[in-house]
């Protein structure tokens, strides 16, 4: 069932969406890995109901961190591929196993999902418009060429998993891993994904706000090398 | 005024040379700064020379504009410093939490 695919999870104050999360992944992936952020509500009991591996940081560190986190457990188990995935029901299972036929097929390090080259229901347009536009600078900055650059949807194979290391511990964490596909010369490419925005997954999302303080952290992390 | 402000760089002095096992380049750039702050408390019109040779006005301005500049690096250099921190920490925390994970095995 899939064992080569290893599910990435973050979860920070999931309880009341991840049992059928992951439940509904459970069918398909034997091998999920969920990293609790710090979360204060009934998330661990949720998780622990599951198969599912459960690792809890004994701090909030944020979603790159928890993914890294998550990344790390996945290559210590042997993982060859690894996709980020997460815990709000915004993915789709099949579009994990879409992602791993194209990176299995093509021999590549990465395949970033796309909402844009797929579909995205229920995002507004001013959400669409910001994510275009961070999408081009990420193009300018990175020099990888994306539809898509805030997609969590993502699929490593296990030599960029190792060379990929996520430092940027809050939200900056997305820009920092095309930022080192491009400096790695990490092959890639995009498939198109579906994202379902619902009520819930909305009111968890990050603010477009936030965008000010990932700028901040970005030029820290370029200052601290 | 005066012997205050001498008295209080005297001891920023003293406290830097303490630190100097414990942090790099701070101690040695305070001791410094506190030296030539003494020199201009003692030297008022000094600073007023300085300034003039490098087109600001007044020897007072000249030291605002010192102390910003070297605010802000002080900043930029904190910034980093606690970049550092947050990773050790990171990785600490990382290293507890994947210890100890765990895995529901009668499901």
């Amino acid at each position: 069932m899939n064992d080569n695919i290893w599910l990435v999870v973050a979860a920070y104050n999931e309880g009341s969406v991840i049992q059928a999360v992951l439940k509904e992944a459970l069918q398909t992936f034997s091998n999920i890995v969920v990293i609790d952020d710090g979360s204060s509500d009934d998330t661990a009991e949720q998780i622990k109901s599951t198969s599912a591996w459960y690792i809890k940081h004994p701090i909030n560190l944020g979603q790159g961190a928890a993914l890294q986190t998550g990344i790390s457990f996945a290559l210590n188990q042997g993982a060859i591929y690894i996709s980020t995935y997460d815990a709000d029901g915004q993915h789709r299972v099949e579009d994990v196993l879409k992602m791993y036929k194209l990176i299995a097929s093509q021999n590549l390090d990465v395949v970033l999902g796309s909402r844009f080259l797929g579909d995205a229901i229920g995002m507004s347009k001013f959400k669409r418009f910001f994510l275009k536009c961070a999408a081009f600078f990420t193009n300018i900055v990175s020099g990888v060429k994306l539809t898509d650059a805030h997609n969590g949807l993502r699929m490593f194979s296990n030599r960029a998993a190792k060379i990929i290391k996520i430092r940027q511990n809050r939200m900056s964490h997305a820009s920092e891993i095309i930022d080192l596909i491009g400096e790695h010369r990490l092959t890639y490419a995009e498939c198109p994904v579906t994202i379902v925005y619902t009520e819930y997954s909305i009111a968890k999302g990050q603010r477009l706000s936030n965008s000010i303080s990932i700028l901040l952290d970005h030029f820290f992390s370029k200052l601290h090398g | 005024m005066r012997y205050f402000l001498l008295l209080f760089f005297i001891f920023l002095m003293l406290f830097a040379f303490v630190q100097r096992g414990r942090v790099r380049f701070f101690p040695g750039f305070l001791i410094i700064a506190s030296i030539l702050a003494m020199f201009f408390v003692l030297n008022p019109d000094y600073a007023t020379r300085i300034a003039n040779q490098l087109g600001v006005g007044r020897g007072s301005d000249l030291l605002l504009y010192f102390f910003v500049m070297a605010g802000l690096i002080v900043f930029v250099f904190m910034g980093v410093a606690i970049k550092k921190l947050s990773d050790n920490l990171t990785e600490l925390a990382r290293y507890i939490a994947i210890k100890e994970a765990y895995k529901n095995t009668s499901e």
